[in-house]
């Protein structure tokens, strides 16, 4: 077969926004029926249905077809919308999106749909006659045909979608040019504009170059705002990257009503804060993460709806998605009122794992952070859902990755609310200058709560605490905690003049160092392979004099500190 | 000349007094000197890290490897290479040319009282009536653990 | 003494006010007597006058009565009753009246023995009053034979009244004349009242005079006395002018003392003098040795310009080697860029494998030219080398001709040393030349200092004298003045002891006279003559003081010269 490779990609891609629409409209009519989204429905099947036969996709377009009848049959009110109904839709959904990301790279892909369509077909057809017949029967007759599609439908399609999004992610690796982005036209026109400007200086400066001192002032002002114009059109050009969590809060809404279904519970979803913005990477990284932790909160959280009735509590349990943007980055929060966690436990399993030891005093906070650990599994048997190798741990790992943290609260009985904190974007921070030894580097600002500058002789260094705004918090030399000894080579004598105070967990530490240079955002480029992984550094950067500059990792610095110190106090 | 040809294509530099080898297309590229920038934790002939075009590119003192001294002269220069870990360079005294070497010119397991493992050896090239090092540059690069103890 | 009590104030009012007292009592006396005189004048008018009017009109009343009688008695009392009644109404008013009359003169102030005269006649009246009526009636009734006997009574009555009126018109004219008699003695009694004030005073009078005459007296013995004191004290001023004839002595000392500081002056002039002959020397030796060191500066610049101008031309040369030292290091640098990139561009032909072929030929051409530019910056390594052998060379040369030059100049250094020392003497001379000046300048105060001392003196001097003289002057005036006066005084107290006194004023005055003569008038010839002396030594002492200071100068000036 011949196909138009381009076509077919741009295709996919806008088959693919159609797709997300459709699950979105399917879950709105979960709450509730409404002519409009019949319509919608009905309007993003026939443009699908067209667009693949467009590009010569007639297989996929005759699979839409049929589905495009039974939304007929919806919208026409010949057909009552059940349950069951919302559940095909969504399958024909999930197998629909499957068929198109094969089809953008093999367009002669033919999943084995037949099976699924027939009983797709017999489906409609029975839902007619019963229609036409008694109504009462088309309960029954439902509920056993959706006991006989269920698993099946659940069974078959979910182990394909982690394939497929393994090999899609596996993909972007080895061909990252395959990868596409849809941007909006408007960041594409400031984008344009800013480029125009920018060129407007740079004609100026070409023309001025080597001039006379009367140009030197405009020289040096377009320079000035060539400079301006190219941090802006760095900053928009990373913009192009940025995604709504629409996309990614969809899915989790979607999975958590498939697993409620499932484990037979009852699963309200709110979702807030959907038009945040993170980078495309974050997000590709995120979502198996929430996934995880949303399916934590309704296969171990949320109760069935009995039990919930005997704890007084309302029938439908909560999982609240929210997110927020704040300075340093995006916060997102997933609430459950479930069953929530007991300290009690997670400190007992902790202790029969061996993961801490038995006198070891640590706080709420604490105590929830170990399920983060490795090998740390609350669930009492090992179900489908959760539990399944993708520990907590991974979570973690994933959110390290990304420079961004979780926190856990939870109230027995009440619920547990995880909370995760990331950067709007992976390779751009503000960052502060700082020296040691003589030798520069780099650290986040967002690490640092506060600096404190003084003058020579007016602090005893010596003392292991110092106290500072009426708060005591342990010193610790930042260069003889981030340096092995060995390794140490320092290329001038030099005087510690500042203090980096940094929060870890609820406690302040102040880090000595020589002194603050000053302040920039850099670019965070990862330090490779070679030479990763060295303690206590979060990559490399290239500052504005061209030399390449370290960032030091202030939070694990802290911890590992703030471990150490623990330690210690334990050992005096 | 067949693909083959570049394959007896050696680059040919020097560390102390004795000239070394490497195959010419395990060099990525040959940079002038530059400062290396000081990273925490690393062995003792790990020099730094510097900038290459926007990357961060750790740096070896193969001198300094080799116990020799490593002055910096007009003629120091950098090999860089790009292994499967990415990149890194070695610092190296100067480069003297390319130069192809016969395999019949080459003997591939030497016995000889070397600064270098043997693993890292490839071979000992006969050259205008010197003797030529081969080093396996990638592995020398990268099997060696780079981070302080 | 007691006297002292009373000023003469005192004495005069006391003596005045004795004087006003006898005035007084004089006075009163006079008026107490014209008193009394008045009173017998106004007894005179009041009761002697109306007294004896009265008695007169009852005397006239009394006659009228008997007429009336008479013509009763003459008429027939049965024919002619009517004029019987007409004589008895006339009886009747004739009564009325001679009452009124005597009761009028009863109510007159009359001595006893006059009241007692009236009120005896104003019985006989009222008696002779019922003897009328009784001899009226019997008249009219016309018995006869009492009327006889009425008559009798009549008559006798009649003659008894008439009788007691001319006594008391006799008695009341007596009266009026006693009055008449007091005047004469009250008048004779002012005299001698008088008389006796008059006397009484001039006695109180003369005993204040003679005592207040004795107090003054005494001041004025006392007055004499102080102008004897004043004629002293003129002799002791006098005295005074000899010492002020001492201070002209000290005067002359201080100016004795102005020459010998002036004479010290001279002689460290003349040292200053020698000084500046020492330093003249002296810096005509330097002069000396820094012409024979300029002479030397002049071999040194001499051959210091040749060493310049071979250090030029060792610049010059050291210029080009830099700069072919400048333009090899560049071709090196190049060379050593070019030959990377030929290494390079091997790297990239060997990549592209097949492709790259041509470009591995360019590559190795590259390298090849690179090595070729290599060559040729040995080859101008090599005349570097030699161009610097060269440098060295000259170098060396110049080092010699530095040598030389060292040697020069460690001469010329020498005699700069000297020179140095030389001005160093100098400066030393005139170091003690300006010592010299500057004690010069303190024996110069220090005259100066002694000449205002001596100005001073002398002004205190003219001043003192001339006050002095003033002041004697003014004693002299005033000790005439107070003679003048005291005979004044002893004019005015004018009186034998007074007069006594006078006589020993006399003597004092002929004593003053004599010391004014003698003493006094040699004082102030004395102090005219020194007054003079001063005024004379005063105008003297400045041309002195210019003299002197052209005498110091001039030996030197002399000895410059």
């Amino acid at each position: 077969m011949d196909f138009d490779m381009e076509m077919i990609t741009s295709f996919c891609d806008e088959a693919l926004d159609s797709l997300t629409r459709w699950e979105q409209v399917c879950l709105e009519l979960s709450q509730g029926e409404n002519q409009d989204l019949y319509q919608e429905l009905f309007r993003l099947a026939h443009n699908i249905k067209g667009g693949s036969r467009a590009v010569g996709l007639i297989a996929m377009g005759d699979y839409v077809h049929q589905v495009e009848d039974g939304i007929t049959l919806l919208r026409d009110g010949q057909l009552k919308l059940s349950e069951k109904i919302i559940q095909f839709l969504l399958e024909s959904h999930k197998h629909l999106s499957e068929w198109i990301i094969e089809a953008k790279t093999e367009p002669a892909y033919l999943p084995d749909h037949q099976t699924f369509l027939n009983e797709f077909k017999s489906f409609f057809q029975q839902l007619n006659a019963v229609n036409s017949g008694v109504s009462s029967e088309t309960s029954t007759e439902s509920r056993t045909l959706s006991s006989g599609v269920h698993p099946e439908a659940r069974e078959m399609p979910q182990p394909e979608t982690q394939t497929t999004a393994k090999t899609a992610v596996n993909e972007k690796r080895k061909a990252p040019s395959n990868e596409t982005i849809r941007v909006s036209a408007q960041k594409l026109d400031q984008l344009i504009q800013v480029i125009g400007e920018l060129s407007i200086h740079q004609t100026i400066v070409w023309h001025t170059r080597g001039g006379q001192e009367n140009n030197n002032k405009i020289f040096t002002n377009s320079l000035q705002l060539s400079q301006k114009l190219t941090k802006e059109l760095y900053d928009r050009a990373l913009s192009l990257r940025m995604q709504p969590l629409q996309s990614v809060f969809q899915r989790l809404e979607r999975n958590i009503m498939d697993l409620s279904r499932s484990l037979e519970k009852a699963v309200k979803v709110e979702i807030s804060g959907g038009e945040v913005e993170l980078d495309k990477t974050v997000i590709e990284k995120i979502v198996d993460p929430l996934m995880h932790i949303v399916r934590n909160a309704v296969d171990h959280g949320i109760e069935r709806p009995a039990d919930r009735i005997m704890d007084d509590k309302p029938e439908f349990g909560t999982v609240a998605i929210h997110a927020r943007q704040d300075t340093f980055g995006v916060e997102l929060t997933i609430k459950d009122n479930g069953k929530g966690l007991s300290s009690q436990n997670i400190r007992a399993k902790a202790l029969e794992k061996g993961l801490i030891s038995e006198n070891k005093k640590l706080s709420e906070k604490e105590i929830f952070g170990l399920i983060l650990l490795p090998g740390f599994s609350t669930a009492e048997k090992i179900t489908d859902v959760s539990g399944r190798g993708v520990g907590m741990d991974v979570v973690k790992r994933t959110l390290d990755d990304l420079n961004g943290s979780i926190e856990i609260f939870s109230e027995v009985g009440k619920g547990t609310q995880f909370t995760v904190t990331l950067p709007t974007s992976v390779s751009i921070i503000d960052a502060l200058l700082i020296t040691l030894s003589g030798h520069n580097y780099v650290l986040p600002v967002g690490a640092i709560e506060e600096v404190i500058n003084f003058e020579e002789g007016e602090m005893d260094l010596s003392k292991k605490m110092i106290v500072h705004n009426d708060h005591v918090m342990p010193l610790q030399d930042l260069e003889s905690l981030l340096v092995a000894k060995a390794s140490r080579r320092p290329t001038e004598k030099t005087q510690k003049k500042a203090i980096l105070v940094c929060k870890h967990e609820s406690n302040k530490i102040g880090f000595l160092i020589d002194r603050v240079v000053g302040q920039q955002q850099v670019v965070i480029r990862p330090l490779n392979e070679n030479i990763n992984g060295s303690f206590g550094l979060l990559g490399g950067t290239i500052l504005g004099n061209g030399e390449p500059g370290l960032i030091i990792d202030m939070s694990a610095l802290a911890s590992h500190f703030a471990n150490e110190f623990r330690t210690k106090e334990r050992v005096a | 000349m067949s693909l083959n040809e570049n394959d007896y294509k050696y680059l040919v530099y020097k560390i102390g007094n004795e000239l070394y080898s490497s195959p010419l297309l395990s060099v990525r590229e040959v940079l002038e000197y530059q400062n290396p920038k000081y990273m925490p934790n690393m062995v003792h002939h790990f020099s730094g890290v510097i900038n290459v075009r926007g990357a961060i590119v750790g740096v070896l003192d193969l001198r300094l490897k080799f116990g020799l001294p490593n002055p910096v002269g007009p003629k120091t220069s950098i090999l860089l290479c790009d292994t499967g870990r990415g990149l890194i360079a070695a610092v190296v005294d100067s480069v003297e040319c390319v130069q192809e070497f016969a395999e019949t010119d080459v003997d591939r397991k030497p016995v000889v009282m070397s600064k270098v493992k043997q693993e890292y050896l490839a071979g000992v090239a006969k050259s205008k009536e010197q003797l030529v090092t081969i080093l396996d540059l990638h592995k020398f690069l990268t099997e060696e653990e780079l981070k302080a103890a | 003494m007691t006297n002292k009590v009373f000023s003469l104030k005192v004495r005069l009012f006391l003596l005045t006010f004795a004087l006003l007292a006898a005035q007084g009592v004089l006075i009163a006396v006079a008026i107490t007597k014209s008193r009394s005189i008045l009173g017998s004048l106004s007894k005179v008018t009041e009761v002697s006058l109306p007294a004896t009017k009265f008695l007169l009109n009852a005397d006239m009343y009394h006659d009228g009565i008997r007429s009336s009688v008479f013509e009763i008695s003459s008429l027939d009392p049965h024919s002619q009753k009517d004029k019987i009644l007409k004589a008895e109404e006339e009886l009747k008013e004739k009564t009325q009246e001679i009452a009124s009359n005597i009761k009028m003169l009863k109510a007159i102030h009359f001595p006893k023995s006059i009241k007692q005269d009236i009120e005896e006649l104003d019985k006989n009246v009222s008696l002779y009053v019922e003897a009328s009526f009784n001899l009226a009636e019997s008249v009219a009734n016309g018995k006869k034979e009492n009327q006889e006997a009425f008559a009798d009574q009549f008559h006798t009555e009649f003659s008894k009244l008439e009788k007691m009126f001319q006594e008391l018109e006799v008695r009341i004219e007596n009266d009026i004349k006693s009055t008449d008699g007091q005047g004469k003695d009250i008048v004779k009694s002012v005299v001698i009242y008088s008389l006796f004030g008059l006397f009484l005073s001039s006695i109180v009078g003369l005993v204040i005079f003679i005592w207040t005459k004795k107090s003054f007296d005494q001041l004025l013995r006392k007055i004499a006395d102080v102008s004897e004191e004043v004629s002293h004290l003129s002799i002791v001023v006098g005295d005074e002018s000899g010492k002020v004839k001492d201070s002209t002595v000290e005067q002359s000392a201080a100016i004795q003392e102005s020459v010998s500081a002036l004479s010290e002056m001279s002689s460290m002039i003349a040292q200053t003098g020698q000084n500046i002959k020492l330093s003249l020397e002296t810096s005509q030796d330097a002069l000396g040795k820094s012409t024979e060191g300029k002479q030397i500066m002049d071999r040194m610049s001499h051959s210091m310009a040749s060493i310049q101008k071979a250090n030029d031309q060792l610049q010059e040369i050291s210029n080009v080697i830099e700069d072919i030292h400048r333009k090899t290091a560049i071709i090196n640098d190049i060379v050593f860029k070019t030959q990377l990139l030929s290494f390079n561009a091997s790297i990239e032909a060997a990549r592209a494998g097949q492709h790259g072929r041509g470009f591995a030929v360019v590559a190795e051409e590259v390298g090849n030219l690179a090595e070729l530019s290599g060559q040729a910056a040995k080859d101008i390594e090599i005349l570097l080398g030699d161009s610097q052998r060269k440098v060295r060379e000259t170098l060396e040369m110049i080092q010699g001709r530095v040598s030389d030059g060292n040697k020069v100049s460690q001469s010329a250094m020498q005699a700069f040393n000297e020179i140095s020392k030389n001005i160093d003497e100098i400066n030393s001379q005139v170091r003690s030349i300006n010592e010299a000046t500057q004690q010069q300048e303190i024996g110069i105060q220090q005259t100066n200092l002694a000449m205002k001392q001596m100005d001073i003196i002398s002004q205190n001097n003219t001043v003192a004298s001339t006050e002095a003289l003033q002041i004697v002057q003014n004693l002299k005036s005033q000790s005439t003045d107070l003679r003048e006066v005291m005979t004044a005084l002893f004019e005015l107290v004018g009186s034998r002891p007074v007069m006594k006194s006078s006589d020993h004023e006399k003597s004092s005055r002929q004593e003053s006279h004599s010391f004014k003569d003698s003493s006094a008038a040699k004082t102030d010839q004395h102090m005219e003559s020194l007054i003079h002396q001063i005024t004379m030594k005063k105008s003297v002492s400045a041309p002195v003081k210019e003299s002197q200071s052209i005498s110091a100068d001039d030996p030197d000036f002399k000895r410059a010269g």
